[in-house]
């Protein structure tokens, strides 16, 4: 098991979230909405692009529209290895955070 | 609506292009445009673009500081291994560098001169905008008569008043006349035009005002090189001066004196058109006479091949015979292009192209010798690819190789330019001069990644193409590509050579033909000046006065100098007894001559005589024809028959031999001499004894009729030589060229050779050891270059024949192609290449085989 980056992470279940809906400008958004950060241009398609180099993603371009000067959509699906990744990672959060309080985290010590 | 949507810029789209991994890029992208539309729509284009910018240039430092060091540091290796490569081979980089920079300097010296020329009358404000009008006349059997520079009176004021196009034209005419001050006497060019000639052209006033210019049909305007030759300091303006002997004439302007280049030259006073009504009572608004140059200025937006449309026909319904249609030509293409085409701007084609390939044999020579010599970089392209490098990085090595022998090689060409400057001029017979400017920067640097890209392209595909296994096992035989093509390149390169060299050969062989041919009239020794009015009214005891010096033939007046007439009838307006009736027959020259012509020019008479002042009616009733005109006419015994011309009426008393009025580029046209017609030029002919004494001695006549006048002739042998001048000229940087491109070809075939040699040193080695002669190396050695210059003869032959031929036809005279000149081509070139060879081949057989043995 592999285990992929926290950006890495949060686009896959950006995707996965999305469904159908999954092109580059809502997963950016969802992204953005998810981590309440800003995340410039490069942080979202660089992590994009090796997901999909590394197989966790694959494409399915959609039908040109005119507001997108002549270019289709591109939507993101995710692959076997895509989910099973998020389930692995999904293990691994549930062990990681077994037995922790979170109200204990907001204590002053 | 959807055309004018803002679109994110285009830079900007590349850059994020320059960021994501391809793959996924387009979809990215159309994201982006997507997200900028949007907001586009809700906030406008400027909110949009400025987000756009914002989401590019956050990523773009982190971008540069990952891409941009490793770059350069790859750079800096690449520059140091090509140094340290062209160290190691200094032959190969001086045949390299010396051959391109010879090249590029070639191509830089023709730029400036072909700069030069098309920039000539480039200088006047708005010059793009202003046109000539000229005449085409239907005569299809006489290709030389059908344009025409001059138009009539009315198609200045018709165009300005009847085609908002035209915002102004002026109609103008040169004449040559006395101008005098007290004693101060001299003939000037003095331009006729209309008060729109200082609309069209801009001219910019020293003194005086443009719109006061003209008030008074007796005022003139000269220009500040006239107003110092005749007042020196003083202000001319006011001043008086005297127009042949006619009128006291008020200077009323001094314009701004031209530039020179430019078509207006001579040029020196300026007076009103519609002088010519009181003087010569001539018509201002007439359609049947062309005498005088039109120009005009288009409006802002005008079109001028709609206007030239518009005109076309404009004339056609005042002539009665023939047809004739207006055209435009370009104030700018004027210097370059004649009327129907050709002219100087054939040449300077021709010239760009022989530029292109010298610079493309020095371009063969180094991409042969690299690929010749690649065995000797396998090993450090192996290395590079088993550490890493890709095909493209590789290719992008030698390219930048390339790129650094061109750029040395423009330094030195601009050096070399420079010293051959003072050489060049001589023989373009211009100042040009070599500045460092934005433009001939900008030409040099397209120049060498032209010379990069073409020299380095080839060996980059070569060389990156070896395998690392092959190379690291130590096979390096049989690299840089097949040989056929360095063949192939080496017979394109000779074949140029050799077209070239045909090509002079034929200039020359033309020029040598007009130089030899009989005109049919006697052009040595003999002088021609503008005839004043004063002159003309006492020529008798001029030519009385003069007929006593033995060194003097004859002295007659024509109507122009007999190197060329501009006169015609342009088809039609002309009739003789017999002619068939439906028939506009050809058109004629006009020559204007008295009674001396014959004796004067030397012509020779076929039949009947000449105009005779025994024969007093002669001046009313009398013609005489040319040959060519017989000929035309198509009348067997022409004298003694009727012939009118205009409104003239008169008898054909006689019939000359054919003479050239004109270049050799024009066919004889039949001619009608008329007897003291429109006379304004001299013509005296001497015997060449003395001719500084006779000269003096007409001098000392001319004043003493005419006191005051200054004698300013001109040889018309020199006016003839001077209608040659540009294929004399063309004819020597031809040869310069020729002379380059054979030894930049020479330079590459000496260093393929030499590889060659120094790679079979242990053959020959062993060849000599077992009893080879030195003569029979050669032999192996030379033998297959003796056969690629021959296959560049017979490529080479064909082409230089149809280019000749295609050259020839703009005579009506030429001289013959002739097999000779092919043959001799062939045989020098050949020559020179086996020299060039033989030289490395017989080093070669000559070196000491127990050395050679020894080699590697």
């Amino acid at each position: 098991m592999k285990l992929l980056s926290r950006i890495e992470e949060v686009l896959l279940l950006a995707i996965w979230r999305l469904q159908d809906e999954a092109y580059g400008v809502p997963i950016r958004e969802e992204v953005i909405r998810a981590t309440g950060q800003h995340w410039h241009l490069g942080a979202i398609y660089g992590p994009l692009g090796r997901l999909y180099k590394n197989g966790y993603v694959f494409t399915v371009d959609g039908e040109p529209t005119p507001e997108r000067g002549g270019r289709s959509k591109v939507f993101y699906r995710l692959t076997a290895k895509g989910r099973e990744a998020l389930r692995d990672l999904y293990r691994v959060n549930q062990e990681l955070w077994t037995g922790i309080s979170v109200v204990e985290l907001e204590e002053e010590p | 609506m959807s055309a004018r949507r803002p679109a994110p810029s285009r830079l900007g789209a590349w850059l994020v292009g320059r960021l994501i991994r391809p793959e996924i890029r387009a979809g990215a992208l159309g994201d982006l445009e997507e997200q900028f539309r949007d907001l586009a729509a809700r906030r406008g284009a400027f909110a949009a673009r400025v987000w756009y910018w914002r989401q590019v240039l956050v990523v773009l430092p982190g971008f540069l500081r990952n891409t941009i060091p490793w770059s350069v540091i790859m750079f800096l290796n690449y520059l140091k291994i090509a140094l340290r490569q062209m160290s190691r081979q200094k032959f190969i980089s001086f045949i390299n560098i010396t051959g391109l920079a010879l090249g590029m300097a070639a191509c830089l010296l023709i730029y400036l001169w072909a700069g030069h020329e098309r920039a000539y009358d480039g200088f006047f404000p708005d010059a793009d905008n202003i046109y000539r009008v000229y005449c085409e006349y239907d005569v299809p059997d006489q290709p030389a008569q059908r344009y025409s520079p001059v138009t009539p009176s009315a198609v200045g004021p018709t165009l300005t008043r009847d085609f908002p196009e035209v915002a102004a034209a002026a109609r103008t005419c040169l004449h040559y006349w006395s101008i005098s001050r007290q004693d101060h006497r001299f003939t000037e060019p003095v331009f006729l035009v209309d008060l729109s000639f200082f609309d069209v052209f801009s001219v910019e006033f020293v003194a005086g005002k443009r719109e006061s210019a003209f008030e008074k049909i007796t005022d003139i305007v000269i220009t500040e090189e006239l107003a110092r030759k005749y007042f020196g300091a003083a202000d001319p303006l006011g001043q008086t001066l005297r127009v042949e002997t006619w009128y006291d004439a008020r200077i009323m302007g001094v314009v701004r004196s031209f530039p020179g280049n430019t078509h207006f030259r001579p040029f020196g006073v300026l007076i009103p058109f519609d002088l010519y009504k009181p003087l010569w009572g001539r018509d201002l608004n007439d359609w049947k006479t062309s005498d005088y140059v039109t120009y005009i200025r288009l409006a802002d937006g005008a079109s001028a091949t709609a206007l030239a449309a518009k005109i076309a026909g404009l004339r056609q319904p005042h002539v009665t015979d023939g047809t004739v249609h207006l055209r435009l030509q370009a104030l700018t293409d004027m210097h370059t292009t004649e009327l129907g085409g050709g002219g100087l701007v054939v040449y300077l084609n021709i010239f760009a192209l022989v530029g292109a390939f010298i610079l493309l044999i020095a371009g063969v020579n180094y991409m042969n010798l690299a690929t010749a010599c690649s065995s000797r970089r396998a090993r450090e392209v192996g290395i590079r690819k088993v550490v890493g490098a890709s095909r493209s990085q590789l290719a992008r090595q030698f390219l930048a190789e390339a790129f650094l022998s061109s750029l040395l090689a423009a330094v030195l060409a601009w050096l070399a330019a420079w010293l051959f400057l003072p050489v060049f001029n001589e023989m373009t017979g211009r100042e040009l001069s070599l500045v460092f400017s934005w433009r001939e920067i900008r030409f040099l640097a397209g120049i060498v990644l032209l010379t990069g890209l073409l020299a380095g392209s080839y060996p980059a595909l070569v060389l990156t193409a070896v395998r690392p296994v092959t190379i690291l096992r130590g096979l390096t035989r049989g690299l840089g590509g097949g040989p056929w093509l360095r063949r192939g390149l080496v017979v394109v390169q000779f074949s140029i050579a050799i077209s070239l060299m045909i090509g002079v050969m034929v200039v020359y062989g033309q020029l040598d033909y007009i130089d030899t041919m009989d005109l049919g009239f006697a052009k040595e020794h003999m002088i021609t000046f503008p005839l004043g009015n004063e002159l003309n009214q006492r020529f008798e005891r001029f030519r009385r006065l003069l007929a006593d010096h033995d060194g003097i033939v004859g002295v007659t007046r024509t109507n122009s100098p007999p190197t060329y007439t501009e006169s015609t009838t342009g088809g039609g307006k002309i009739w003789w007894e017999g002619k068939p009736a439906a028939d506009t027959g050809p058109s004629f020259a006009v020559l204007g001559v008295d009674e001396a012509g014959l004796d004067t020019l030397g012509l020779n008479l076929a039949a009947g005589r000449f105009f005779s002042t025994d024969f007093p009616a002669d001046r009313q009733d009398a013609v005489v024809i040319n040959e060519a005109a017989a000929r035309a006419m198509g009348v067997d015994s022409p004298v003694g028959k009727r012939f009118r011309i205009w409104d003239r009426s008169a008898t054909i008393i006689g019939v000359v031999k054919d003479f050239h009025l004109s270049s050799l580029h024009r066919a004889i046209d039949p001619l009608v001499l008329l007897p003291r017609w429109g006379e304004d030029t001299v013509c005296i002919r001497m015997t060449g004894r003395d001719q500084a004494g006779t000269l003096a001695f007409i001098s000392d006549t001319l004043r003493q009729v005419v006191p005051g006048y200054t004698l300013e002739y001109r040889f018309v042998e020199h006016m003839l030589a001077e209608e040659y001048l540009t294929e004399v000229r063309s004819g020597t940087i031809l040869r310069y060229a020729t002379f380059l491109a054979i030894f930049i070809s020479c330079l590459g075939l000496l260093g393929l050779a030499a590889f060659t040699a120094e790679q079979r040193t242990k053959e020959i080695g062993i060849r000599r050891v077992l009893g080879a002669s030195v003569g029979s190396v050669v032999a192996l050695l030379s033998r297959e270059y003796f056969a690629w210059v021959l296959l560049a003869n017979l490529v080479a032959w064909p082409l230089a024949w149809w280019a000749s031929a295609r050259w020839l036809e703009s005579y009506a005279y030429r001289s013959d192609l002739e097999f000779h000149m092919f043959l001799a081509a062939g045989a020098a070139a050949l020559l020179i290449a086996m020299l060039t060879v033989g030289g490395q081949a017989w080093r070669a057989g000559r070196a000491n085989p127990v050395r050679s043995l020894r080699h590697e």
